[in-house]
């Protein structure tokens, strides 16, 4: 049977996480080299892993 | 498995390591499957939007194998190799969630045959 539910295109779905280019606290303002160049945020094992810090915060209510 | 691979030079697949983490791995953990379904698919969906304006997605997979150097691994296969080259030149200068995300191509081209031996 064919689906009814309508598609959405992906340019127009709306956000539900706001985790995109946000940079660590404490490092606003430095770019992505700069902050890698640190050594803070080590690729691997001892790395915090980044959905521990602010996954799953919705900016929007989901229906 | 010596895990040392050949990084390729050219390939549609793209590899983000440890980016996702299964909250059910923690011990502690006591979200419903329902709810870490739905972590999960609110994370594969941010994901997925964003790293599509790069080009055409045929698969996107994430490991939920517990080894180091698999867990919660991303993997993107576009249709064409330029557009993974694009995405991993752009994305290693992008930050995700508060870190700075490291991006390289894989040799990957066919996640169920992807056993290391």
């Amino acid at each position: 049977p064919r689906r009814e539910r309508s598609v959405t295109p992906l340019h127009l779905k709306k956000r539900k996480l706001n985790n995109w280019d946000v940079p660590p606290s404490g490092y606003e303002g430095m770019t992505v080299a700069q902050v890698k160049a640190t050594g803070h945020f080590p690729l691997g094992v001892q790395a915090p892993k980044i959905t521990d810090l602010v996954a799953n915060t919705p900016v929007s209510q989901m229906q | 498995c010596s895990r040392k691979h050949v990084k390729p030079t050219y390939s549609p697949t793209v590899l983000l390591a440890n980016i996702y983490k299964n909250p059910a791995h923690d011990p502690q953990c006591k979200m419903t499957e329902e709810e870490l379904q739905e972590h999960f698919d609110l994370f594969y969906e941010d994901f997925f939007v964003e790293v599509a304006k790069y080009g055409e997605i045929e698969e996107m997979k994430i490991c939920d194998n517990v080894g180091d150097h698999l867990v919660g691994n991303v993997y993107i296969r576009y249709r064409y190799e330029k557009d993974a080259l694009k995405a991993v030149e752009d994305l290693n200068n992008r930050f995700y969630a508060g870190k700075p995300l490291y991006a390289e191509l894989s040799p990957v081209t066919d996640f169920r045959e992807a056993c290391c031996r």
